[in-house]
């Protein structure tokens, strides 16, 4: 801390003494936050640990100890849950703030070794028989009363994922772009249902003032997942008017979310947004430019690219000063 | 020499400085908002969003206005000559003094993208005139090496004197590292043999100057191109004594030789090093409370573990995930008891709070994007080897 700085300042009259006599203060009594450090550390261990058990699992499934070892998960998963009950604050409609980090990671894994004993019982005993839609049905039901109960959002995103995994689709927001593009069309029925209810739980939960906090992760994981499933949509359709369909429903998706962000102010949003339309409409143009094949054409769509990207920079940069001056 | 007003990077500066006491309380929103107004930054630095929005449209842009004046030209014998990429970088490089001296553009996203492509684009037209100059030389011979990497040191320490680019600081200060060891390599058989020692040796002085340096007035608009550095040399530092990648390196370089496969010199240098330097880092770091150091010696002590389960399987991968996870949780879980109330100037509390305007959830992101990515996929069973969502691949039902 530059404690000359401050000097400075006071003598120039831009802060009160006050503040100068507690940057002194902190200046003489340094402090060393190791918050990040030991945050990071904890996320560590719950990421290792919960891997390492379903190694674990993997690799004995059919071996003597499994009882033993199904006994270890529940026992940690057990005591996870009771020490969050014991530390937990009030249920609220409101957002309940976390009693610190450390609840939240025991939290998580908590609900990590949960789900990992619940796979264990389903192929070691098939105790939801061969209805694999109830075996992934229950853990989801769960995970979404704990994310609401406990307040977690890195619970709530591991029961939208189940969600998913329950429809049928493996998402997480970087997976879903590697493989979900040749995919074929019921599974992108599937995602566009998907998408459009997670937004509609972000809307209502911010409309009826339930957690209105997790509307942002609704919201990410539904826009995602909607915009891609159009996009697959429109790639994977030979007939040309119902790819039309697909577009027409990228359009009214960008303009009702580009709405909604503007009002909430969210730069990420936004900047995703645009891209998506970007993308549909550059594939759009070029496409109806290649299909002239000509070489006029192939100018034209290269001006279109410079054109249009120039365009969005004008638009991304008068969006910044709308957002900042409002 | 910097193109930057200096008068506001000042400024910028002084704001940065005072900005964790208005996040934590300690000065109050009019005080930071007059001192806003007596020491003002005129430049465009929009959020990290727009930033990421404006890197991708400006590379859209240039790649295709290089691809439509390449177009136009294709007929002319221009454009197989390195002339013509000279000409595109140039024209990229006039384009990004542009926008920063009349728009005041400063890491807007528009000026990190024209700096990486006309330093790039300058760099390949050297090394087409390179290629040309020692036709009879192969990519990776010595001379061709050593030239490449002497002009992407002057190209990088150009781009970081005039636009305090910390990223094309680490860019010359590896690739003057690079250029050395090509040299001293190559210079005798005592220079090969003593490789590790001279990366270990410019490291160690890196870091030494940046460290005692840092307060110099001359590198006063330099400080995050130093922190960087200090970074990258502590990491260079400890990777040329690493014994894997001596073993890699060696490996690479001298190939099977009479004796066999080549063997690291020196196990009772490389072993310690690769083992205690990480924990060296750690231990001064808290010592001194410097971040930098304690950061990087956290992460080289992960890199430390995994060296080491490469050469010594003491237990299978499952029960080591389980130890080092229990060890870690416990380890941390203790530590955060124990700083409950500060202790010896460390505390837990976050002394505060770093947010990303825009209002995103930075945790809950990271989160949804890491630990659901290793969701099991199409394995043979419909349940097997999960860590949770209860098995499940999509393809299976």
């Amino acid at each position: 801390m530059n404690i000359d700085l401050y000097k400075k300042l006071r003598e120039e009259g831009l802060i009160t003494e006050e503040t100068l006599k507690k940057a002194v203060h902190k200046h003489n009594n340094p402090l060393f936050s190791l918050h990040w450090e030991l945050k990071t550390l904890l996320y560590l261990g719950v990421t290792l640990l919960s891997t390492g058990l379903g190694i674990l699992i993997y690799k004995n499934i059919d071996t003597i100890g499994h009882q033993f070892i199904l006994l270890f998960i529940a026992a940690i998963s057990a005591g996870c849950f009771y020490y969050c009950i014991k530390n937990r604050k009030p249920f609220s409609r409101e957002q309940v703030k976390s009693p610190g980090s450390l609840y939240d990671y025991i939290l998580l894994l908590g609900c990590l070794s949960m789900l990992s004993f619940l796979g264990y019982l389903q192929f070691q005993y098939l105790i939801f028989g061969t209805h694999y839609g109830m075996a992934t049905l229950i853990p989801m039901l769960i995970l979404f009363y704990i994310a609401y109960e406990f307040d977690h959002l890195g619970v709530l995103s591991m029961a939208i994922t189940n969600l998913a995994i329950w429809m049928g689709i493996t998402v997480s927001p970087i997976g879903m772009m590697t493989d979900n593009f040749k995919n074929t069309t019921p599974l992108i029925y599937t995602g566009l249902f998907l998408g459009l209810l997670l937004l509609g739980a972000g809307y209502f939960a911010e409309r009826y003032n339930f957690k209105k906090h997790f509307k942002f992760t609704y919201q990410n994981f539904g826009l995602n997942i909607s915009f891609i499933s159009l996009l697959s949509g429109y790639f994977n359709d030979s007939s040309y008017l119902l790819s039309y369909l697909w577009l027409i429903g990228v359009a009214i998706l960008g303009f009702i979310l580009y709405r909604n962000a503007l009002k909430d102010k969210s730069f990420y949003f936004l900047l995703m947004i645009i891209l998506y339309v970007y993308i549909a409409a550059s594939t759009f143009v070029i496409s109806w430019l290649i299909k002239m094949d000509s070489s006029s054409a192939f100018v034209i769509s290269l001006l279109y690219l410079i054109g249009s990207a120039i365009y969005f920079v004008t638009v991304l940069i008068n969006l910044n000063k709308k957002i900042k001056a409002s | 020499m910097i193109i930057y007003n200096k008068v506001w990077l000042a400024n910028l500066a002084a704001q940065q400085q005072l900005r964790p006491a208005l996040d934590s309380g300690q000065m109050s929103n009019d005080e930071f908002k007059s001192i806003e107004t007596a020491y003002p930054v005129g430049f465009y630095s929009p959020n990290i969003f727009i930033r990421i929005g404006l890197f991708i449209l400006t590379n859209i842009i240039a790649v295709f206005f290089g691809c439509l004046l390449t177009y136009i030209l294709l007929d002319s014998a221009l454009i197989t000559s390195p002339v013509w990429y000279f000409f595109l970088g140039l024209f990229s490089y006039i384009a990004l003094e542009f926008i920063v001296r009349r728009k005041n553009h400063f890491r807007s996203g528009a000026d990190d993208a024209l700096t990486w492509i006309s330093a790039g684009l300058i760099l390949t037209g050297f090394l087409i005139i390179l290629a040309n100059q020692f036709p009879l030389y192969d990519a990776d011979s010595p001379t061709r090496l050593s030239w490449a990497a002497g002009i992407v040191f002057l190209l990088s320490s150009y781009y970081t004197l005039r636009f305090t680019d910390s990223l094309m600081a680490i860019v010359s200060f590896l690739s003057l590292v690079f250029l050395i060891a090509v040299l001293w390599y190559n210079s005798s058989a005592f220079g090969a043999a003593t490789l590790p020692f001279l990366v270990i040796l410019l490291s160690g002085i890196t870091y030494y100057f940046s460290l005692t340096q840092m307060k110099h007035p001359g590198l006063v608009y330099y400080q995050h191109c130093i922190s960087l550095l200090q970074v990258t040399s502590l990491v260079t530092l400890y990777l040329s004594g690493n014994y894997y990648v001596v073993q890699k390196l060696g490996t690479e370089l001298y190939g099977y030789t009479t004796i066999g496969p080549y063997k690291v010199p020196y196990p009772v240098f490389f072993w310690p090093w690769t083992i205690l330097v990480p924990f060296i880092y750690t231990g001064a770091g808290a010592y001194k409370k410097n971040v930098i150091l304690l950061r990087t010696g956290l992460i080289l002590i992960a890199i430390a573990a995994v060296t080491f389960k490469n050469y010594y399987h003491v237990l299978p991968i499952e029960g080591t995930l389980v130890l080092i996870g229990i060890v870690t949780l416990g380890g941390s879980y203790w530590l955060i008891r124990y700083l409950k109330t500060p202790k010896h100037g460390f505390t837990y509390e976050e002394l505060a709070e770093e947010t990303i305007p825009g209002g995103v959830n930075i945790e809950s992101l990271i989160i949804a994007s890491t630990q659901l990515e290793d969701t099991p996929k199409g394995t043979q069973s419909p349940f097997g080897g999960g860590n949770f969502g209860g098995g499940g691949s999509s393809s299976d039902f």
